[in-house]
């Protein structure tokens, strides 16, 4: 079973995309900040990130998912970033991490579950 | 009433005050108890909070009003209650009504000697002036002149920013990155002063530790705090500061503690130092000094990753109209498979 960690600091916004994910055959699993998450990151090495950027603490998502990407051990890890932020330099910032996907809070559940699937395709 | 709606009410500090359409309060919070003496049961007196509280509760419109307590006047925000005929009363402000007009008095003390008075004598060096025009005097008064006007401008930036009721722009900011430009802003005077500045971090994250904020302020806060641990370093000296990462927060600890030392004189610090507070204080942050070995340091605080809520933040509207909208679709791909599994003699 594929395995996807969810980041994000908002309980009711967690519990919506677990909600989301459980319409599939996923691993679950929930980090609330950027250190945690970043943590779970390397303990699990799942298939797929989904990161909110602002979170309060140490790490922000950009940050955890720049960690991730210049990781060797973890380079197989998609990562999909999901926030609020729209704007496009805020889109450029997770082109330079280098996050796989972009997507912007209000989020569909529907065009996030067929992101999630193509790309752990 | 419900116990977790009263948790609720409990929980806005500077007050609040749950009253019905007639004035009749039916819940005063601890702050508000405190800060009003206003208790359930009693009946609003003032009369410009009860038209505030049938405009809150007829129109079910928010207004500004005041709350006359002798001869303090509180400023509240009434807006529309829970039920058609009630209406919450929030207090705004300071806590302590003392401690608002301590800082207030200081406030009016700093602008009457450090703008005021000197005001008053460039313009009297000005008449001088015109009657015997002398460079030194030329060059003292410009000079007194561009002093005045930096302060002016400060007020007017802290008088803009007590206006505001909006958040912050969200800007994502580097710490070290904001430091070295407000460090930038005021190298004129660390050039005249000829001081270093020693700056030490803990570790990689903290290095790098980013907030989100607006990038005009907060800098000028920075600059602001920066100005005033160069003007409290002795001349050739050098400025420490020493950023940590405390939890959720970032750590900025200035080792001068002459910094702000006019506050307490209502000197030309008063103003920056009000400043730089209210900045912070609209990011979530905080500006205060503490004691160090026997001495005192300040320490600026800020919250790091995204800025503190002040409650937490619930599923959007907006999201749970996108999530309903889908979920139709969901469902039909979620029962798929199941009539597969209970019901597979009538798949075509």
């Amino acid at each position: 079973m594929k395995r996807v960690l969810i980041v994000e600091d908002q309980s009711d916004i967690r519990k919506l995309i677990r909600m989301t994910l459980e319409f599939e055959d996923y691993e679950i699993h929930e980090a609330p900040d950027g250190v945690q998450g970043l943590t779970l990151v390397r303990a699990l090495c799942p298939d797929l990130v989904l990161l909110d950027v602002m979170m309060p603490g140490e790490l922000d998502g950009l940050q955890v998912c720049q960690r991730i990407k210049t990781d060797p051990a973890l380079a197989h890890v998609k990562v999909v970033i999901l926030t609020a932020r729209g704007q496009a330099r805020d889109r450029e910032s997770g082109a330079a991490a280098a996050a796989d996907e972009y997507l912007i809070k209000p989020f569909s559940p529907l065009q996030l579950i067929e992101t999630v699937d193509r790309l752990m395709a | 009433m419900s116990a977790n709606l009263i948790e609720l009410l409990d929980r806005v500090a500077t007050g609040l005050l749950w009253v019905q359409a007639d004035g009749c309060i039916r819940h005063s919070n601890a702050a508000a108890r405190r800060r009003t003496s206003l208790s359930a049961g009693d009946v609003l007196q003032d009369a410009t909070l009860r038209r505030a509280v049938q405009v809150a509760t007829r129109a079910r419109q928010a207004r500004v009003s005041g709350l006359a307590l002798g001869e303090q006047l509180l400023k509240c925000r009434v807006i529309p209650g829970v039920a058609d005929e009630d209406a919450f009363i929030l207090l705004v402000g300071e806590p302590t009504a003392g401690e608002a007009g301590d800082d207030t008095d200081r406030l009016l003390r700093a602008v009457d000697q450090t703008l005021r008075l000197p005001l008053r004598s460039a313009i009297g060096a000005l008449s001088l002036w015109r009657d015997d025009a002398d460079p030194h005097t030329t060059v003292a008064l410009a000079g007194a002149l561009e002093t005045l006007h930096q302060r002016v401008e400060r007020l007017v930036d802290l008088a803009t920013l007590w206006t505001t009721d909006d958040s912050p722009d969200d800007e994502r900011l580097v710490l070290w990155t904001l430091v070295q430009r407000a460090w930038a802003d005021v190298e004129p005077q660390v050039i005249d002063r000829e001081v270093g500045v020693r700056f030490r971090t803990a570790g990689e994250t903290a290095s790098q530790a980013t907030l989100y904020g607006s990038r005009r302020w907060l800098q000028r806060a920075l600059a602001e705090c920066l100005a005033a641990a160069v003007q409290a370093t002795p001349p050739g000296g050098q400025v420490e500061i020493e950023h940590t990462q405390d939890g959720t927060r970032a750590r900025l600890v200035f080792r001068q503690g002459a910094m702000f030392a006019d506050d307490a004189d209502a000197g030309p610090g008063t103003v920056a130092l009000a400043l730089c507070r209210q900045v912070l204080a609209l990011h979530g942050g905080s500006l205060g000094p503490e004691p160090d070995d026997g001495g005192v340091q300040w320490v600026l605080t800020v919250p790091t990753g995204a800025p503190a809520a002040a409650a937490p933040v619930g599923l959007g509207i907006a999201q749970a109209q996108v999530y309903a909208r889908d979920l139709a679709v969901l469902m039909a791909r979620a029962r798929r498979p199941a009539t597969v599994d209970s019901h597979p003699a009538r798949l075509p």
